[in-house]
């Protein structure tokens, strides 16, 4: 091979990896910034279109204003050390962001069932690691909930049933499988967990516990 | 003669059966302000009456009598709640966040109260301060929109909740589960997606190239002298 077609193939390897780095950094950044926004008790309503136009604030970050304009809420799961943002909708664009609601399923702490779904490469990776018993806290704009794991399955895609409404409120976690899986995984991992109250929590008692 | 009289004989017999059954209306007085599902009665005269019965659950309505106020909202018949001895209108014992609630109506030749169905976040206060269950829908969490009350078909397709108080620590846990009706049956629902949701990332696609070219990239970055050294030395001739 001759030197230039070598130093150039060189410098074009380092820029590809550049940009790999960079771009993997900045979906990092732009995650914790929408994680952030949906801190509960922010008090901001949640849209259900995505980037609707929002009134200017002066000094304040375009990455921030669309965060708060598209948060629908937060999923904490303290003993995976999971922490996400919840998106109004599961595109693609989303999924790159937080964890998506599947419209049509109950709102946070709602009479129903609750589904989301995110990456399993990214966001929902820890979830290989959910047991039964674990809590789970999911927080719209004003209020937190608790629910608790009961169980985890795998199934096929087509298993639409998970989200049906049962005999108590339930938050049903989607993600694909196998986990270490490259492309795209045959199967879904699905952990379901019941609501603990419907009263949403105080803060005076999330402080106390 | 006797041809022509009978489509009118026919038709008072219709006539007579239909009001004969006819929905109850009954008729109260209020002398506080007390709330019933998505409204809150003045004080005054008002009529009540079941405007539907289904098969788990009736829809009621109440009027004002000077016909400034309508309220439409779902009841289900509660066995268990005793028949009022002063009037045909139960109250919940307890009122929440200081108002007063409405919890049913025994209308007339039934055997059972009508009990109100309130919006989740006004079941959930009634809940909390009476040791009963209390019945509850919840429509935004169905996709449902109730502006200010629900539509007649949310109403009948919408799912119903009980809603109870169970008191662990200092603040109390309201449990919920999902009403059935005696005979245990519930209505299938449309399921709201067509397939689980596909959440694959091209995250693991992006580091792999990114690793690729970055050892590929160092690989030649070390590589590069010797071959520097091997393309400029002087090349030596055949023996």
């Amino acid at each position: 091979m001759q030197v230039k077609t070598r130093h150039t193939l060189e410098r074009a390897l380092w820029l590809i990896a550049l940009i790999s780095v960079s771009y993997t950094l900045f979906l990092g950044f732009r995650a914790e910034v929408y994680r952030q926004t949906a801190q509960p008790g922010t008090g901001v309503v949640a849209a259900q279109d995505s980037f609707p136009e929002l009134t200017h604030i002066p000094g304040s970050s375009t990455v921030s204003d669309r965060a708060t304009s598209s948060v629908m809420g937060r999923l904490d799961i303290p003993s995976l050390s999971l922490s996400v943002a919840v998106l109004p909708d599961f595109g693609p664009a989303s999924l790159l962001k937080g964890v998506g609601h599947i419209q049509g399923t109950a709102l946070p702490g709602g009479l129903g069932t609750v589904g989301l779904a995110g990456h399993r490469d990214t966001f929902f990776r820890p979830l290989r690691r959910a047991s039964t018993g674990m809590e789970i806290q999911l927080s719209d704009q004003i209020s937190t909930y608790r629910y608790r794991i009961d169980s985890m399955e795998v199934v096929a895609p087509d298993r639409v049933d998970v989200l049906e409404i049962t005999s108590r409120p339930e938050l049903v976690l989607i993600t694909c499988y196998p986990f270490d899986f490259i492309g795209a995984a045959p199967q879904r991992f699905i952990v379901h967990a019941h609501l603990i109250s419907v009263a949403p929590e105080s803060a005076e008692a999330k402080r106390l516990r | 003669m006797r041809l022509r009289s009978t489509p009118f004989y026919l038709s008072l017999a219709l006539l007579s059966t239909s009001l004969w059954a006819a929905p109850p209306t009954d008729m109260f007085t209020l002398s506080t302000p007390t709330k019933v599902p998505g409204t809150t009665l003045q004080p005054g005269s008002y009529s009540i009456r079941i405007l539907n019965r289904l098969s788990d659950r009736d829809i009621v309505r109440v009027d004002s009598t000077s016909g400034d106020i309508h309220a439409t909202f779902i009841g289900i018949p509660n066995s268990r709640i005793g028949k009022p001895a002063a009037s045909n209108i139960v109250n919940w014992s307890n009122g929440a966040e200081g108002a007063a609630y409405l919890r049913g109506w025994y209308a007339p030749k039934t055997s059972a109260v009508t009990e109100f169905v309130y919006p989740k976040s006004e079941a959930v206060a009634i809940a909390k301060v009476n040791d009963s269950k209390v019945p509850a829908i919840d429509p935004a969490s169905e996709g449902r929109k109730a502006d200010p009350t629900l539509s007649k078909e949310d109403m009948e397709l919408v799912t119903l909740w009980l809603l109870s108080s169970s008191t662990v620590g200092a603040a109390p846990e309201i449990k919920a589960e999902r009403y059935k009706q005696a005979s245990g049956k519930v209505a299938p629902r449309k399921p709201v997606i067509a397939q689980l949701p596909h959440t694959a990332s091209n995250l693991p696609w992006l580091w792999l190239t990114g690793v690729l070219s970055l050892v590929s990239a160092a690989l030649l970055r070390l590589t590069r002298p010797i071959v520097t050294a091997a393309c400029s030395s002087p090349s030596q001739p055949i023996a």
